[in-house]
């Protein structure tokens, strides 16, 4: 569906991050070609939607050229880009926080079943689909513990909740995923 | 049917259908163990997950980027030290000017009227002559130099009385030379002689109403020395415009 097969075969290097300080456009382009796809998927696994992952997006990648000269070079560039983009994406939530309705009753929670079988199967663009399906607060939670491999500790700092807050929305977000995988099957 | 009578049989038969529930920490156990390799495959098929985003977005990314970020810097740094200096000079600005009406808030307000139980020593300041201006009236001061006028004017008085003394021969005490001299025109007058304007001091005189009384005497002149007076004037004054250049 949305997984690129293009490569890009270019090189992002400190002549390009200068040239896109110096607001060389060529350059700004060639880094944001080099990296859309990888911090689309990103924006992806934290949206709802196809539009609302293009408006984060664009969102990270101007907060990425208006403070690129900030990078100071001590990790990888790219895992500070995941970072900002990752940033944004908590900024949304804090937004949505107060206008966050759970669609959810509890009691579809309850019916538990290993879905090893059906992860095995499914696609990742099937995979993100069941992500995006989820309320905001624990599509975050979830992709912040699960694939980003942070703490509840962290979590709870970076979305200013508690660590009793960040657990219990990581569990209903997996019973939750249990259950339309149940369905799947 | 076949009899089973050896002990394996019996052990068989006993244990085959054997059920015992298990702890709950068990299956606790066994879900998180789901869960970690669920969770385990899920971080492993998002890892290296890309997808291609629509063109457009990048031509609306390219509408809000920054020309150059270290001059864009730089601005932000001018920006801020005059944003500083400017709230500086506009305090500076506040405080002079509360200063200013706190002072004229102070002069305005009068003084207390003391009760007729007070009893209050008032001290005015004797200034001294430098310390004189146009705005200081020294009552003593004046005093002063209106007694001086005043000697001058006996002066000034009793020597009027002596040239104008009927008792005196006027014809003596002026001779014709100082006549003749008299009638002159100012321009040509010897030196020695000047016009002398009133000063503004004479006029203070008047204002502290000194008497001046000038006398007129009548001198009793025949016709014949009118005459000839006349004669003298009109020879000097025919004499001075002959003399005087047309294009003076």
């Amino acid at each position: 569906m949305m997984t690129s097969n293009l490569k890009v075969d270019v090189v992002i290097d400190d002549n390009v991050l200068a040239g896109c300080i110096e607001g060389n456009r060529a350059a700004q382009e060639l880094l944001y070609n080099f990296f859309a796809p990888k911090m689309f998927g990103i924006c992806l696994r934290y949206s709802y939607d196809y539009h609302s992952a293009e408006d984060l997006l664009q969102d990270g990648f101007v907060k990425v050229f208006h403070n690129l000269d900030r990078f100071r070079g001590d990790g990888s560039f790219e895992g500070w880009l995941k970072r900002i983009f990752i940033n944004t994406a908590i900024e949304q939530y804090r937004k949505n926080q107060n206008k966050q309705v759970n669609p959810l009753n509890d009691e579809v929670y309850k019916s538990a079943t290993s879905h090893d079988d059906v992860l095995d199967k499914l696609a990742v663009d099937d995979l993100l689909k069941v992500i995006q399906l989820l309320p905001q607060g624990y599509r975050t939670v979830f992709n912040l513990y699960v694939i980003e491999g942070y703490s509840h500790k962290e979590i709870a700092t970076l979305l200013n909740i508690s660590d009793g807050t960040s657990k219990s929305q990581l569990a209903r977000a997996k019973d939750y995923i249990k259950n339309l995988l149940r369905k799947i099957k | 049917m076949k009899e089973n009578n050896l002990p394996e049989d019996l052990f068989k038969d006993a244990l085959s259908n054997l059920e015992v529930n298990p702890s709950q920490k068990s299956w606790a156990d066994i879900s998180d163990q789901l869960d970690t390799d669920a969770d385990t495959k899920i971080q492993q098929k998002f890892e290296g997950f890309e997808a291609q985003p629509n063109p457009e977005i990048w031509e609306g990314i390219r509408t809000q980027l920054p020309y150059n970020l270290r001059i864009r810097r730089q601005l932000n740094w001018f920006a801020k030290i005059a944003a500083v200096l400017l709230v500086g000079m506009l305090f500076t600005m506040g405080s002079n000017m509360l200063k200013l009406n706190k002072q004229q808030n102070a002069a305005q307000i009068p003084s207390p009227t003391p009760t007729a139980s007070e009893s209050v020593e008032t001290v005015i300041p004797i200034l001294s002559m430098e310390d004189k201006s146009d705005f200081v009236f020294d009552v003593n001061k004046k005093k002063e130099v209106a007694s001086i006028l005043m000697d001058e004017e006996e002066s000034i008085n009793s020597l009027l009385d002596f040239i104008l003394d009927d008792s005196d021969d006027i014809a003596l005490a002026i001779d014709e030379e100082i006549i003749e001299e008299s009638l002159l025109p100012a321009d040509e007058l010897a030196h020695g002689f000047a016009l002398v304007s009133p000063e503004d001091d004479i006029e203070e005189i008047v204002e502290e109403e000194i008497d001046l009384t000038i006398k007129i005497p009548l001198v009793v002149v025949e016709e014949s020395e009118i005459e000839s007076l006349i004669d003298m004037y009109d020879a000097n004054v025919s004499h001075s415009v002959t003399n005087t250049p047309l294009n003076k």
